[in-house]
């Protein structure tokens, strides 16, 4: 598999996404998230990788002079195929289900350093984050389901936005936060 | 839960068939604002999961199945760090009125289902232990009341005996009325007493029953020994008590016998810690106007202290 995404094979994906480079980008990045995710619950084990071995593809596909109505739908069909591959490679299988169980019901955090370390990690996060992101993601999770309606509510109309507007903005916070967390986590794991 | 959700919610957990997984796939490939949805729906059953909400079926559910892939286990522990800092922020900026109670469930709220039933279990635990201990205080308490009560009714009886057998008998032969005798005044503060009434009649004739027992609970202060004369021909006496090998407890002379209608009575009043258990004997000598003195009884009783 061919690691990371060439800077051709960018270039063609970035013109099929749009004539404007800048909202070509934004589309680029909505459909790299896309993909992560998808190879993420469809538990393939490289997903950043696997992402980019979709893209590589769909770039070769469109300098063979292809023509991509959906390159939503495209992008998924390509998406299938490298996860079925990769999923049956022998070192990418995953372990029985009984290992995974016992693995999975563990507590990651059920140590108290462990627990500290992933505060460390949240609260060094979330000072990164600019001030009105910051308040935005606390007040948007806050709270138990029913009083966490009407918050929500408020907070909506505080910021002027519609409630799935508000969500959208709260998902994307929520999604740099969980990232930034993640990779801190694991620049911290022993080796 | 909409159905939409539900089907999501199933993709999440690989619940669904290929084919199934395919037409939601192509729809979030597609459209945007499914997508989003699909991720709100992530993040509400993995916040379920962090919070304790989820069933118990859906939780094994979600452990055998989402849990498996290493980096969904990340995104639980974000979840869970996420919670716990969130709910610091709840409990920092929770108002001043709040009472100590909801301030305990909100510090708690975060913790694991496990932990929160651990810490549920041990504040009942402590509970139920303070309140039995409350109310076996209690009970002790009025026990010991009920105690003090009854000790003080009887001893208000003994005394008001006392003060009845105190009138004058009928048709007297100038056998003088009582004098003071060394018992326990019912004004006295209060002591713990016990009797023993012992009656006798004569040297001659002895009490041919069982030795009667007197029983000196723990915390007895003294002890009354109740003597009736059938005969009261003396104007004096002389009581002396010895334990039964002849050593001698208490001695008084020149007691004068409380008049009844029939015969006297004497109340002899012992300390406690002079009596140990075993058997006693209780003379009683009456003195003749010419000093002579006549043995009239030996009352044997026995001692149980406790």
């Amino acid at each position: 598999m061919e690691l990371g995404l060439t800077a051709d094979a960018f270039a063609k994906l970035l013109d099929r996404l749009g004539e404007d480079r800048e909202q070509a980008g934004e589309k680029y990045e909505d459909l790299r998230r896309t993909l992560i995710r998808f190879f993420q619950w469809r538990g393939a084990p490289f997903p950043e990788e696997q992402t980019d071995e979709t893209f590589n593809r769909i770039a070769r596909k469109l300098s063979e002079g292809v023509e991509i109505k959906s390159i939503g739908g495209y992008c998924h069909e390509v998406a299938r195929l490298v996860c079925l591959e990769a999923l049956k490679e022998p070192h990418n299988r995953r372990a029985p289900l009984d290992e995974i169980k016992l693995e999975a019901t563990t507590d990651t955090t059920d140590t108290a350093a462990e627990k500290e370390h992933s505060l460390t990690c949240l609260e060094d996060c979330l000072c990164s984050l600019p001030p009105e992101s910051r308040e935005l993601i606390t007040e948007y999770y806050q709270d138990e389901k029913k009083g966490r309606i009407n918050r929500r509510q408020v907070l909506a109309e505080r910021l002027g936005l519609r409630r799935d507007a508000l969500a959208n903005r709260a998902q994307r916070v929520r999604d740099r936060l969980e990232q930034c967390v993640i990779k801190c986590l694991r620049k911290k794991l022993p080796i | 839960m909409k159905e939409s959700e539900q089907i999501m919610t199933r993709y999440l957990l690989g619940e669904l068939s290929e084919s199934e997984q395919s037409a939601l796939e192509k729809e979030y490939f597609t459209d945007s604002q499914f997508f989003d949805q699909m991720l709100k729906t992530e993040n509400e059953l993995v916040d379920d999961y962090v919070r304790g909400r989820l069933s118990k079926e859906v939780r094994e559910r979600f452990e055998q199945s989402y849990m498996a892939h290493p980096e969904r286990r990340e995104r639980v522990e974000f979840a869970t760090a996420l919670a716990t800092k969130l709910d610091q922020i709840e409990f920092e900026q929770a108002p001043r009125g709040l009472s100590t109670w909801h301030r305990f469930l909100l510090a708690i709220r975060g913790q694991r289902p496990t932990l929160r039933l651990a810490l549920a279990l041990s504040t009942l635990l402590v509970m139920v232990a303070s309140v039995w201990i409350l109310v076996e205080r209690q009970r002790k308490h009025e026990r010991e009341q009920a105690q003090a009560a009854r000790e003080t009714a009887r001893r208000e009886r003994e005394a008001q005996q006392v003060a009845n057998e105190q009138r004058p008998a009928e048709g007297g032969q100038g056998i003088p009325q009582t004098t003071p005798l060394p018992t326990v005044s019912p004004t006295r503060s209060p002591d713990t007493a016990v009797s023993l009434a012992l009656t006798v009649g004569g040297v001659r004739g002895g009490d041919n029953s069982r030795t009667p027992t007197l029983v000196i609970p723990q915390g007895t202060t003294q002890a009354r020994l109740l003597l009736s004369l059938k005969d009261n021909d003396y104007s004096t006496y002389d009581l002396s008590l010895q334990t039964a090998a002849g050593a001698e407890v208490l001695s008084q002379r020149n007691v004068r016998p409380r008049s009844r209608r029939t015969g006297a009575s004497f109340v002899f009043t012992v300390p406690a810690h002079r009596l140990e258990s075993g058997d006693f004997i209780l003379t009683l000598r009456g003195v003749g106007p010419d000093g002579k003195i006549d043995d009239l009884s030996k009352s044997l009783f026995r001692v149980e202290k406790r």
